[in-house]
């Protein structure tokens, strides 16, 4: 019962944290990157690239105001999934439409400064590490395992218990438990949650991958401090991978032999599971972007830093809006994003396009087999 | 170990990196039995052509820098192995031009030599 009551103040919170995080997300960069775009160290706290940070933040909360209040309204007055998704989308389009237009804004006043006070700045360089993957930057890969035992439990305990799962099982159900839709009892329909955890197994030893594998991103001013940040940054976000995948597994297998008639939860522990689970995902995730920062740049790191005076190469063209990477000439696949916490694909390269492709088909399949 | 490529100088990027993996190994900041990334990797993170990383690999590979072992990838060689009394005739010609265009511009012989000597004992401490 929480959750009819308190749908709107629930909808309503998610699109003012995302609205938050639309004001802070450009400043989780480091600061040699600014909206998207390379700023050469000789100007990075240059009075102006400063106002137009302060300028970022006033425009942002000026249209954001209106926005919110527009978006209080319809939820106030207007139920169901459609119009919050609506309004969802609404807002990252607006968040990414001002981070856009101030891309733009940065290139140009970079090169005003860099052309009226005549500064010359530091030679362009990419510096790598031979020794980045060395050591213990990722959590192992075996914390995997747990995840896979559960998957094979679930699997082989529906397998077992096959003859004692009721003629009519639940396939859909709703925030409360209540099962919505029952359907004949079918091999399928009994495996249908274990097939969406191998999906999400499967999906979260790949993003594990994508941080292992992603482009190393290494100040050319200071290599050594964000190295070490960035290496520091990759083993924390696996952890959390890892512990997001175990805790969602688990939950899955319970939800299972609940589906199948196999266990009992109490509705108001499935209720409470139901909404605490994906709101402390989203919230700790926010948290832990906000004290990790873009590559580990709000990490501290006891290192002393020695400038080199130099300047990573400008790669501003490849940088589409400020956000969308299309580089077909750079073989990496993987790269650390211009806008938010994380990483993004190359979406020059075709195997890119092509994992896109996959996950997107794998989604719709599991979707139209499970009859939605 | 550091690699910081230049895209704008004159000298090929496959030859920037065999001229730092070298100085890596002289000055000890690369050991024996140190792995080197992968082609792929490194062709990634630096954002080259894989091309060029193999090419500079081989380079290093021919001139016994590195062995290249079925598992392990591109290892850094010990400096043992790398030893090659021959290498004084070999490099004849490339260090003739050198001195050649030093003597041009007056660099004297004892400036030379101590040039050399400073690098020397660098590589040596490390």
């Amino acid at each position: 019962m929480i959750i009819k009551e308190n749908i709107f103040w629930l909808s309503f919170s998610i699109i003012i944290v995302l609205s938050f995080l639309g004001f802070i997300i450009p400043f989780l960069q480091k600061k040699t990157i600014l909206f998207g775009s390379r700023i050469p160290v000789e100007i990075i706290d240059h009075v102006e690239i400063r106002q137009l940070k302060k300028n970022y933040k006033h425009v942002y909360l000026t249209a954001e105001i209106p926005f919110l209040i527009t978006a209080w309204v319809f939820l106030n007055n207007f139920s169901g999934k459609l119009i919050f998704t609506i309004i969802l989308f609404a807002q990252l389009i607006l968040m990414l439409l001002i981070y856009a237009v101030y891309n733009g804004k940065v290139k140009q006043l970079k090169k005003t400064i860099l052309d009226r006070e005549s500064i010359r700045p530091g030679k362009e360089v990419s510096i790598v590490d031979t020794g980045f993957r060395d050591g213990k930057y990722l959590i192992s890969v075996l914390w995997f395992v747990p995840s896979v035992l559960i998957l094979f439990a679930n699997i082989i305990i529906l397998l077992l218990s096959y003859d004692n799962i009721p003629e009519r099982i639940g396939l859909h159900f709703n925030m409360q438990g209540s099962i919505t839709l029952s359907v004949q009892k079918t091999f399928f329909h009994v495996m249908h949650i274990p097939l969406n955890s191998v999906f999400i197994l499967a999906v979260f030893v790949f993003v594990y991958y994508s941080i292992k594998r992603s482009k190393q991103e290494i100040d050319s001013h200071a290599p050594e401090t964000s190295k070490l940040k960035d290496r520091h940054f990759r083993l924390i976000w696996s952890d959390y991978s890892v512990i997001v995948c175990t805790t969602a597994i688990t939950w899955l297998f319970f939800l299972s032999l609940y589906m199948n008639r196999l266990l009992k939860i109490p509705s108001a522990i499935f209720e409470l599971i139901n909404i605490a689970f994906p709101l402390l995902i989203f919230l700790s995730a926010i948290v832990l972007a906000l004290r990790t920062g873009q590559s580990g740049s709000k990490l501290k790191i006891n290192v002393p830093v020695t400038g080199t005076g130099m300047n990573n190469v400008n790669d501003d063209r490849y940088w589409k809006l400020g956000a969308f990477y299309f580089n077909p000439k750079d073989p990496a696949i993987f790269v650390e994003k211009r806008y938010g916490v994380g990483w993004t694909i190359n979406f020059g390269r075709p195997v890119s396009v092509a994992i896109i492709i996959v996950l997107a088909a794998v989604v719709i399949i599991i979707k139209l087999l499970s009859g939605k | 170990m550091f690699i910081k490529i230049d895209f704008v100088s004159d000298i090929p990027i496959y030859q920037q990196i065999k001229d730092q993996v070298v100085e890596g190994i002289a000055s000890g900041k690369l050991s024996g039995g140190e792995v080197l990334p992968s082609v792929r990797q490194f062709a990634e993170d630096l954002g080259v052509n894989m091309h060029t990383v193999n090419k500079a690999y081989s380079k290093l590979k021919n001139e016994s820098f590195v062995v290249v072992h079925k598992r392990q990838g591109v290892v850094v060689n010990s400096l043992e192995n790398m030893r090659d009394p021959k290498f004084l005739n070999e490099m004849g010609e490339g260090i003739k031009t050198l001195i050649a265009q030093a003597y041009c511009k007056g660099i004297t012989e004892k400036e030379f030599v101590e040039k050399c000597r400073k690098f020397y004992s660098l590589f040596n401490k490390g």
